[in-house]
């Protein structure tokens, strides 16, 4: 055993050093561990968050703490927000607008929009921190605090009128989706003909609640992004024409019992209408047309039946009023409903 | 014959046991597996480890600690097969038994390594499967078919360990008969074409892959045509000896141990690749047969391509030359361990043997490495490039200052051993004054590689200098010093190795002497290294278009840049993406474009799309773009033309003087040329300029000079071989090197596992806060990028406990040995017995 002891030490020795080196790279660049959980919001959390989870010290330093110089020396910013807010007011004054700009805006746009105001002598590198690291508002608004005692006063209040620009949180895809889907004026507004969640009171289109659950993923992107491809059975388009052949599209309904035509082998659209009811329509654009009695359709038309269109009731543009990112958010909204 | 039978009912009793448990390690993975779809009914993220065990070690550590450790373990099972196979080819081709017992002895630790890295991976997979569910699910959806693959390989390689290392014995000698001797010829040949199939589909040509799937028929009989051809070629060779020797059959099993070995590194590396450049899945990351593709408007998909990810085939390339690195020194190590342990001058001799060995096929595969760890760096840019600056600008940026501390211990380390193993040649050493030389070399390369580019400054000393940098960081801190400094140092330890083998040469014989082969070996590699400089040519035609854009209206727009070598789209002066939307105000905006022509195989096109006017092409003519390529630009592409001809002018010059039996001086031409173009023109001459004034083309700068210093080592090389062939052997003195050499040995293995550990720190986490870039974000607790103070920790510890096993499994594998060490002698090596 005594032979192995020197070996045993030398590579001990080793690691030792290694160890080492990381620690003293982390004592040059000022990065500092991590603290796993929910911090409360202050200037000491605001300096953990900094040289730590935060990352900033990968790109900043503040005066003799840290190494980095990618982006500007932050030593001195609360001041320096003041004086860069006083000249945004003078140029504001000059465009005739009003000179409402300050500090704390400065400094929550900084990390908002890292783009608005670059330092001469920068690159425009630095990320949205709460996207790529990511930091939570009040994490961020932590980091401000801590920034803010940089040569100027902690400010909490002035911050929070401004720190609406930093999400709340990082908004999951499945809620991004599911905003898009419910939301009225959103561009998706896929609730309008779409029930889910037994939300809704449209049945233009399938209840989609489970979906997730017998579905696949590329199947609903295919679905939002060319819904003529495969359209469930008894949601088709059907095309038809009164007696003055004026021609309707849409999805027919019987006017005594609200009864979807959705007709299967041998169904008779004579007979499925009866004698004394009428029909209506729901067009793509989900409104409603006015009943139509059977004696108004056109005579051919009973007999043989609206015609089906190869075309889906939904609309097929949302892979241009849509960003790619959003369709995938709301396929993954309906992939979480299982 | 009862001994014989009582021999083979023993070991086919070892065989059945070791292969029950790896079943049952096997099946309990399997079973763990399919628990994991009810996991994940429950739809949960994350767990957490039970308690008191999440106090002590959180999630995302357990499975760095068990997947690093698994991944070392399985370094070693892939490298000692590769390490074992060269060392008994080696003996095979010398007929030196010594060779033959050292490839046995390291075989024979296989089997409890290899149980260790089952145990590792099943540990990893549990904790994953257990603490990730939601990563899993995602994970087995896109590669399930993958796992069933890797698990009948895990069955394959666990057979032809077995066999290969109980066969040992038992397939020597003659072929009993004209129908075993063929049998066994064919078993080599058709592991030796499996394997190179293997090789060339996961790190040359994975289209062949695509290519198959649509012609299997004629890939099918284009095989089997070679198949037949190289059969009756080696029948027609062997003839005389039954048609072939067990001993073919034994290097046949021997490659289908590392056909398997490699089969299962190339399949885990595209899980582990998909992860930080996901291919041929939807941006959810479903692999669908129907995936719609945005850019082309089709509908594609497959597991092959999600194998097939960028990342793919040049992690399979640096790995496996890493393997071999790692086995190298791992077996250096172990023989400098026993030489310190042993009182006995024959064991001594034969350790000191071994670790010279080691050291040098180690060596040998880590000078090629910075190459591949180059070529990877480059497809991680290209993949995504923000990974790229991140890596090497960004927060990974100290790592790499971590990572040449550690390459540059392994190039002084290793130099050092050389120089000292100079001294167990008998007689003065005529070569001792070129050390100092190749020190200051080293030492000179690993302080340039050290300096960081944002070395700190305080404001009093930016003040003073007047600039953002100090005067080392801003020449010494950047890429072009670091990539010349690398070659530099490169050919140093080059030099060192041909110094050593000098040393125990004597004078070179007149080149005549070496005969039709040595015209011939020269003639050959000259011509392809002429090609592979020659080719380089095409690859420096480059066009710069600039032109002007008019937008119509306000608006966001989508460029799409489709080219097949890096082309460079640029707008105002703000480099483009291809798929990367842009808003432009309705004006004229400039517009540049660099491609590479490659002789007419480069090809680019530009497409451009916005609301309201569909995706449309966008031609030269369109944007006015002119073909005009600045005058800087035109020049420096000249230069590197220019240097590439000299070098081809070199290897003309080189052997031709080789063949006046002027070989030494043609080995300085090649080295005085290739440092000149590699270090000096490269760097000072115009290097920095190009760096400046025309940064794109520092890409094809670095790939220059890899390929001249490549041609120089490979050509030199066989220079060497030939000067030196039939010369006069001196006598080595094996035992007697110092004490600290063997330090060295265990220097050089400690630093090669501190940086696989390094290594894999950088490459997971450069993915930062995502298990599946851009496709599964981590949203655990832990989803930030630990500091180096911890990741040094916890690395310290993983190979802490790395080591540990190895010893254990080193001394569980020669207590069997042990009574038979003290009745017998290890193989002697008397002093003044030859180097091999």
């Amino acid at each position: 055993m005594r032979t192995f002891l020197p070996i045993i030490a030398f590579t001990l020795a080793f690691l030792a050093f290694f160890a080492g080196v990381g620690w003293y790279v982390d004592k040059v660049s000022g990065a500092k561990p991590a603290i796993i959980g929910e911090l409360p919001v202050s200037v000491e959390s605001g300096k953990i968050l900094f040289w730590g989870k935060g990352t900033c010290q990968n790109c900043h330093k503040i005066g003799g703490e840290g190494s980095n110089t990618r982006c500007p020396d932050l030593a001195g910013i609360g001041a320096t927000a003041a004086e860069r807010a006083k000249e945004i007011n003078e140029k504001l004054k000059a465009e005739g607008k009003p000179a409402d700009f300050d500090a704390h805006r400065y400094m929550v746009e900084s990390i908002a929009k890292p783009r608005a105001y670059i330092s001469g002598g920068f690159q425009p590198i630095m990320p949205k921190v709460f996207e790529t690291v990511p930091l939570s508002r009040k994490e961020v608004l932590s980091v401000l605090l801590y920034l803010q005692t940089q040569g100027g006063d902690e400010d909490q209040a002035g911050l929070e009128k401004y720190i609406g620009m930093i999400p709340e949180e990082l908004i999951p895809p499945e809620e991004k989706g599911r905003r898009l889907f419910h939301e009225p004026k959103s561009p998706a507004a896929c609730a309008q003909c779409h029930k889910i969640e037994g939300k809704g009171t449209s049945t233009v289109g399938p209840d989609l609640t489970g979906i997730g659950g017998v579905q696949t993923a590329g199947y609903l992107l295919e679905s939002i992004l060319f819904p003529s491809k495969t359209i469930v059975a008894g949601y088709e388009q059907y095309l038809i024409r009164d007696e003055d052949e004026v021609l309707y599209a849409g999805q027919v309904f019987r006017s005594s019992d609200n009864k979807r035509w959705s007709p299967s082998e041998g169904t008779d659209f004579e007979d499925w209408l009866g004698d004394d009811d009428s029909i209506y329509f729901v067009a793509p654009d989900n409104k409603k047309s006015d009943p139509i009695a059977k004696d108004e359709v056109y005579e051919d038309d009973i007999e043989t039946g609206p015609m089906k269109q190869k075309l889906s009731m939904m609309p097929a543009d949302f892979a241009q009023k849509l960003e790619m990112q959003q369709v995938l958010d709301i396929v993954a909204y309906l992939m979480s409903q299982k | 014959m009862k001994l014989l039978r009582d021999q083979t009912q023993k070991w086919t009793g070892r065989v059945a046991v070791r292969l029950l448990i790896l079943t049952v390690a096997f099946l309990a993975i399997s079973s763990f597996t399919s628990l994991l779809a009810a996991d994940n009914a429950a739809g949960e993220g994350y767990r957490s480890l039970p308690a008191p065990v999440d106090k002590w070690i959180d999630n995302r550590t357990a499975v760095w600690m068990a997947m690093q450790l698994h991944l070392m373990f399985a370094a070693f099972v892939l490298a000692v097969p590769i390490f074992a196979l060269i060392v008994e080819v080696v003996g095979m081709s010398t007929g030196d038994d010594r060779y033959d017992k050292l490839a046995k002895e390291f075989v024979k630790l296989l089997s409890a390594a290899f149980s260790t890295t089952a145990a590792f991976g099943g540990l990893a997979a549990f904790l994953l499967i257990g603490l990730y569910p939601r990563f899993t699910q995602h994970w087995s959806g896109i590669f399930h078919k993958s796992f069933y693959i890797y698990g009948l390989l895990f069955f394959g390689e666990a057979f032809s360990l077995y066999l290969y290392y109980y066969s040992w014995e038992r397939l020597k000698g003659a072929a009993k008969s004209k129908l075993i001797g063929a049998l066994c010829s064919m078993l080599l040949w058709i592991s030796l074409l499996l394997f190179m199939l293997l090789i060339c589909v996961s790190m040359v040509y994975p289209r062949w892959v695509d290519s198959m799937m649509a012609n299997p028929r004629s890939w099918g009989l284009g095989l089997l045509a070679v198949y037949v051809v190289g059969q009756i070629a080696i029948w027609s060779l062997t003839a005389s000896k039954n048609f072939g020797t067990p001993r073919m059959a034994h290097l046949g099993l021997g490659l289908l141990l590392n056909f398997f070995g490699t089969f299962l590194m190339v399949l885990a590396n595209s899980w582990a690749t998909h992860m930080m450049a996901p291919s041929g899945v939807s941006p959810l990351g479903e692999l669908n047969t129907s995936l719609w593709n945005p850019e082309t408007k089709e509908w594609l998909g497959s597991i092959w391509k999600a194998i097939h990810n960028p990342l793919w085939k040049p992690v399979n390339v640096h790995r496996l030359i890493a393997n071999v690195t790692f086995g190298g020194f791992i077996v250096g190590a172990y023989a400098a361990i026993r030489f310190l342990t042993t009182q006995k001058e024959e064991q001594k001799a034969h350790y000191d043997w071994m670790g010279y060995l080691g050291n040098f096929i180690g060596i040998a595969a880590f000078i090629p490495l910075p190459f591949a760890g180059y070529y990877l760096g480059r497809e991680i840019y290209g993949a995504n490039p923000s990974m790229g600056l991140l890596m090497m600008g960004g927060g990974f940026s100290w790592a790499f200052i971590i990572q040449a501390i550690l390459i540059g211990i392994i190039f002084i380390g290793a130099n050092y051993y050389l120089w000292m193993g100079m001294g167990r040649v008998e007689g003065d050493d005529p070569y001792a004054r070129y050390i100092k030389f190749i020190l200051c070399v080293l030492f000179l390369g690993f302080a340039v590689w050290l300096t960081p580019h944002n070395l700190p400054l305080s404001g009093e000393e930016r003040a003073l200098i007047g600039a953002q940098y100090h005067m080392f960081s801003s020449w010494f801190g950047v890429m072009v010093a670091k990539n010349s400094a690398v070659q530099f140092m490169i050919l140093a330890t080059f030099y060192s190795f041909l110094l050593y083998q000098r040393r125990s040469k004597g004078d070179p014989v007149p080149f005549k002497e070496q005969g039709v082969p040595g015209y011939v070996t020269v003639s050959v590699v000259g011509v392809i290294c002429i090609l592979f400089l020659g080719n380089n040519f095409k690859s420096l035609e480059h066009e710069s278009l600039a032109g002007k854009l008019k937008i119509p209206a306000e608006g966001k727009y989508t460029f799409h840049v489709s080219d097949n070598h890096g082309a460079h789209l640029s707008i105002n002066g703000h480099a483009l993406r291809t798929g990367e939307i842009m808003s432009l105000k309705a004006k004229t905006h400039d517009v540049r474009l660099d491609y590479w022509k490659l002789g007419g195989g480069g090809q680019v096109a530009l497409e451009w799309e916005a609301e309201g006017m569909g995706r449309q092409e966008l031609t030269k003519e369109a944007l006015g773009l002119s073909g005009e390529k600045t005058e800087t630009e035109t020049g420096y592409l000249r230069h590197l033309q220019i240097l590439l001809g000299m070098q081809i002018a070199a290897i003309v010059i080189a052997a031709v003087l080789t063949f006046l039996s002027h070989g030494k001086l043609g080995q300085v031409l090649m080295f005085a040329v290739t440092i000149y173009s590699t270090v000096i023109h490269l760097s000072v001459v115009i290097g920095y300029d190009i760096m400046a004034k025309a940064n794109p083309l520092l890409r094809v700068v670095s790939v220059t000079q890899v390929l001249l210093v490549i041609s120089c080592l490979i050509f030199v090389t066989f220079l060497d071989v030939f000067l030196f062939r039939k010369a006069k052997t001196m006598k080595i003195r094996w035992g007697s090197m110092p004490v600290r050499s063997q330090y060295v040995l265990i220097l050089l293995c400690l630093t090669i596992v501190m940086l696989m550990g390094l290594m894999g720190f950088i490459r997971s986490g450069l993915r930062e806060n995502w298990h599946v870039l851009y496709i599964l974000r981590d949203t655990s607790k832990t989803a930030f990028t630990p500091t180096y103070a911890y990741m040094a920790k916890v690395v310290a510890i993983i190979c802490f406990i790395f080591f540990s096993l190895v010893s254990f499994v080193f001394w569980l594998s020669s207590l069997g040995d042990k009574k038979a060490e003290n009745e017998e002698a290890a193989p002697a090596i008397a002093e003044g017995d030859s180097e091999s």
